[in-house]
């Protein structure tokens, strides 16, 4: 497992490739299993791994929503996506992954039978 | 009508590529990222190759030695081979070969053989979506998994390989634009037929019209495949059978042009 002591400026192994990113976010709502974070996402974040400053893994990244000004306020997209830009969604001013919490991805993980 | 009603969904949708584009750029520069809390992140989390030679990738992370978490919809394509996508998989059946999968880590090694160990189903609807999978041989190194999930409130870093599937908002808005280039030329083509039903148009016109008219579509539709019913060409087909959102509009766009397109021809032969 990663140490905390190893977690220092690593900053020169990322983007090697011009791909792996890292996103700064901030956790702003938890409902149920999800989570909802402000922060960046596109369609290939799905599946970014979503860790604390500790080095844990609180998180897998599997939607992008937009935020209502209300925390409480989730802004699903459309399922065709047209509606995107619409006034249903102007009201939700940033967009940010929804993240399954580690906490239900431990627990399955058990169900499953898969010992970590 | 239908063509009115394809041009506005497409102007719509090229206003979503537009804006989605400012709305998705502004990813952290690396730079500004201190103290990021992973020694080597390429040894830890991985592009996962979605389909080879769809352009689709998505991202998976180490939780444990040859062990990723990734989420549903990454390997939705490894779960319908199994007849899966509806239930999910419990790994009651032990490791599951998904071949339509591989991965490359992040110093650009393909990693192939990669087993679905287990998944919720790609349509629950208890916010669960995630899988995990099994690489052979893979010398990762994992993220602990904290058993206490996130705290409202906390900074987190998301890392992952964004912007880099066939379904970002760039493609998507250049994917946008040949189609209204292609609807906008059938469009034209139907108004110039309508009016030659109202008009005593000369045979010579008429033929300079279809003529311009195909020779517009000739690089933007590959006609055998077209008559075979795929009417964008074998590079739009990942994108067309896949399972999601955007795939359903194109869907729903490409058979809108190939029922007018179709219209147009059968007027054109009768």
């Amino acid at each position: 497992m990663i140490e905390k002591s190893q977690l220092k400026n690593s900053k020169q192994d990322l983007d090697a490739d011009d791909s792996l990113k890292v996103s700064k976010a901030r956790v702003s709502a938890i409902s149920g299993n999800a989570v909802l974070v402000e922060g960046d996402a596109t369609p290939g974040s799905s599946g970014s791994a979503v860790v604390d400053t500790s080095g844990n893994a609180v998180g897998i990244v599997f939607q992008i929503r937009k935020v209502g000004k209300n925390e409480n306020d989730i802004c699903l997209l459309d399922a065709l996506m047209t509606d995107f830009e619409s006034i249903r969604f102007s009201y939700c001013p940033s967009l940010g992954p929804t993240v399954v919490s580690s906490k239900i991805i431990f627990e399955t993980l058990r169900l499953w039978g898969i010992k970590l | 009508m239908k063509i009115l009603f394809a041009m506005t969904l497409l102007l719509s949708l090229q206003s979503f590529g537009t804006q989605s584009k400012s709305n998705f750029s502004g990813f952290y520069d690396p730079k500004d990222v201190v103290n990021l809390p992973l020694k080597d992140v390429s040894n830890t989390v991985f592009k996962l190759v979605i389909l080879k030679g769809a352009g689709m990738f998505g991202t998976a992370y180490s939780i444990h030695e040859n062990i990723l978490l990734t989420n549903v919809h990454n390997i939705n394509r490894c779960l319908l081979d199994y007849g899966m996508a509806d239930t999910g998989y419990d790994g009651s059946k032990g490791p599951l070969l998904c071949k339509s999968l591989s991965l490359i880590d992040g110093k650009g090694n393909e990693l192939t053989t990669v087993e679905l160990l287990g998944s919720n189903s790609r349509h629950n609807k208890d916010d669960k979506d995630f899988a995990v999978i099994k690489v052979n041989g893979l010398k990762a190194i994992p993220i602990s998994l904290s058993p206490n999930g996130p705290q409202i409130g906390s900074s987190v870093f998301a890392i992952g390989f964004p912007s880099t599937t066939f379904r970002s908002p760039q493609k998507l808005n250049d994917k946008m634009i040949v189609l209204i280039n292609l609807i906008n030329i059938v469009f034209d083509i139907e108004n110039k037929i309508k009016s030659l039903n109202q008009n005593s148009t000369s045979q010579d016109l008429f033929t300079t019209w279809m003529t311009d008219g195909f020779q517009k579509l000739q690089p933007l539709v590959k006609w055998n495949e077209f008559l075979s019913g795929s009417i964008l060409g074998r590079e739009w087909n990942p994108l067309i059978t896949w399972q999601t959102e955007e795939s359903l509009v194109y869907r729903k766009i490409c058979l809108i042009i190939s029922s007018t397109l179709k219209q147009i021809l059968m007027a054109l032969f009768r």
